[in-house]
């Protein structure tokens, strides 16, 4: 097998004319994301990390068979994020299923990221407990816990998002907005059933 | 954990998965483009044939009328609005799947659409192309008429007052008239008193478009007469000689 290590330095645009050349050099590309998208696969639909692996594998193979497509100018994470997002949403859509699944471990990160932005109290977010995030997250719209979910937990910036769920990105700025609005309603809610 | 990974690449091997080639990205860009061109002279084109329709009817000049209100609304051609609704809704969807449409925000996109089709429309219009549509349609599609309110259909309302057809007899004396509406049927028109707009020469051969009332059958009584516009293309205003 290839050395992982001798490519770590290589940037996702150069493994990319790589495996156009050697479909083998495709195997660093997937090592990179698959955890990372595995995690956002299960973030957005929900479904459990048995499904979130099919699905995974679905869009790795989307992504080598498009691969000629790939567009230079855009960032190869932002791209492949749409893929993924492209067919989990249409796996949910298929499938229905309730939205359940939140990582617990994100529960620190996200509050940190909302406090850290200023719109929810220390106190308030001190309260709540990975249950609760889960229950909040739960409620919020998708598309509020989609860029909730891109901004805070994957850490992409406003332009990444807008190439990933393809808005303006005066769009992308309006829908966090709007989902920090969202997120701190549901979040009063809670506070008043914490109490 | 399964590694994801090293099942993909054995599946692309066993499978012999192979990447689209671009020539098919290529081919399937130059279709998105040629449909958007398509759909946005479609707009043009239509916007012209709109502005035909709505300038004929001369709605602005029937305003104060019996019915008149009810007429225009009536006489809209909401046919055309509602293809050129989807045309645009077609055109902004196909835009905002492009690489670099979705960048921008949809409300600048639909106000841009709309605004180069009103005035490339207007600019065709002036070209006489709505009037060359509206022929088409009219001498294409029997059912044509049925769906919108041509200016022939529009002023050929004689129970609401608007008459139009082309001048077949003439007698200044008793200032009479008799014309043949564009469904051949003759009508004795009495213009006493009627206000003859600047640009009317009552004359033979001539076609006219006439307000006033209905006064039993095949007889009118005109309020005001109007000249019927001069066709930029196809027949002219009156036969030849």
């Amino acid at each position: 097998m290839l050395d992982q290590k001798k490519y770590e330095n290589k940037s996702d645009e150069e493994i990319v004319k790589m495996t156009i050349e050697n479909s083998d050099y495709y195997f660093y590309l997937t090592k990179r994301y698959e955890g990372k998208l595995l995690r956002y696969i299960q973030r957005i639909s929900g479904v459990s990390e048995e499904v979130g692996h099919d699905i995974l594998q679905e869009v790795f193979l989307k992504v080598y068979q498009n691969l000629l497509s790939f567009d230079f100018k855009l960032k190869f994470s932002s791209w492949i994020y749409r893929i993924a997002r492209n067919t989990a949403i249409s796996y949910w859509r298929k499938n229905k299923k309730d939205w359940n699944n939140f990582y617990l471990e994100d529960n620190e990160k996200l509050k940190n990221s909302l406090e850290a932005q200023g719109n929810m109290e220390k106190e308030l977010l001190r309260k709540i407990n990975a249950e609760n995030v889960k229950k909040i997250m739960g409620e919020l719209k998708p598309v509020h816990r989609e860029v909730l979910t891109l901004k805070f937990l994957e850490d992409k910036n406003y332009e990444e998002i807008s190439d990933i769920i393809k808005k303006p990105i005066g769009t992308v700025a309006t829908l966090i907005f709007r989902a920090k609005k969202d997120f701190r309603a549901v979040l009063d809610k809670v506070k008043i059933d914490l109490e | 954990m399964e590694d994801v990974s090293k099942k993909v690449l054995k599946e692309i091997k066993e499978k012999r998965v192979v990447m689209t080639p671009k020539w098919h990205f290529a081919v399937f860009k130059i279709l998105t483009f040629f449909l958007l061109g398509l759909l946005l002279l479609l707009g043009v084109f239509i916007f012209s044939l709109i502005y035909h329709l709505i300038f004929n009817f001369e709605l602005g000049g029937i305003m104060g009328r019996n019915f008149s209100a009810q007429m225009i609304i009536r006489g809209l051609p909401y046919f055309w609005f509602l293809v050129l609704g989807i045309a645009i809704i077609l055109w902004v969807l196909e835009f905002l799947k492009t690489s670099f449409g979705y960048k921008i925000k949809t409300g600048f996109v639909v106000f841009s659409l709309i605004f180069i089709t009103f005035i490339f429309g207007f600019g065709l219009y002036s070209l006489g192309t709505g009037e060359i549509l509206e022929n088409f349609m009219e001498n294409n599609f029997p059912t044509y008429g049925n769906i919108v309110k041509t200016p022939k259909s529009f002023w050929l309302q004689p129970e609401k007052g608007l008459l139009s057809g082309k001048i077949v007899n003439l007698n200044e004396e008793i200032e009479n008239l008799t014309i043949k509406d564009w469904e051949e049927k003759s009508w004795e028109v009495n213009y006493a008193g009627a206000v003859i707009l600047k640009g009317v020469v009552l004359k033979n051969r001539k076609k006219v478009k006439i307000i006033g009332k209905e006064n039993g059958d095949c007889c009118f009584e005109a309020e005001e007469i109007r000249a019927w516009p001069r066709e930029k293309w196809g027949n002219s205003d009156e036969d030849s000689d």
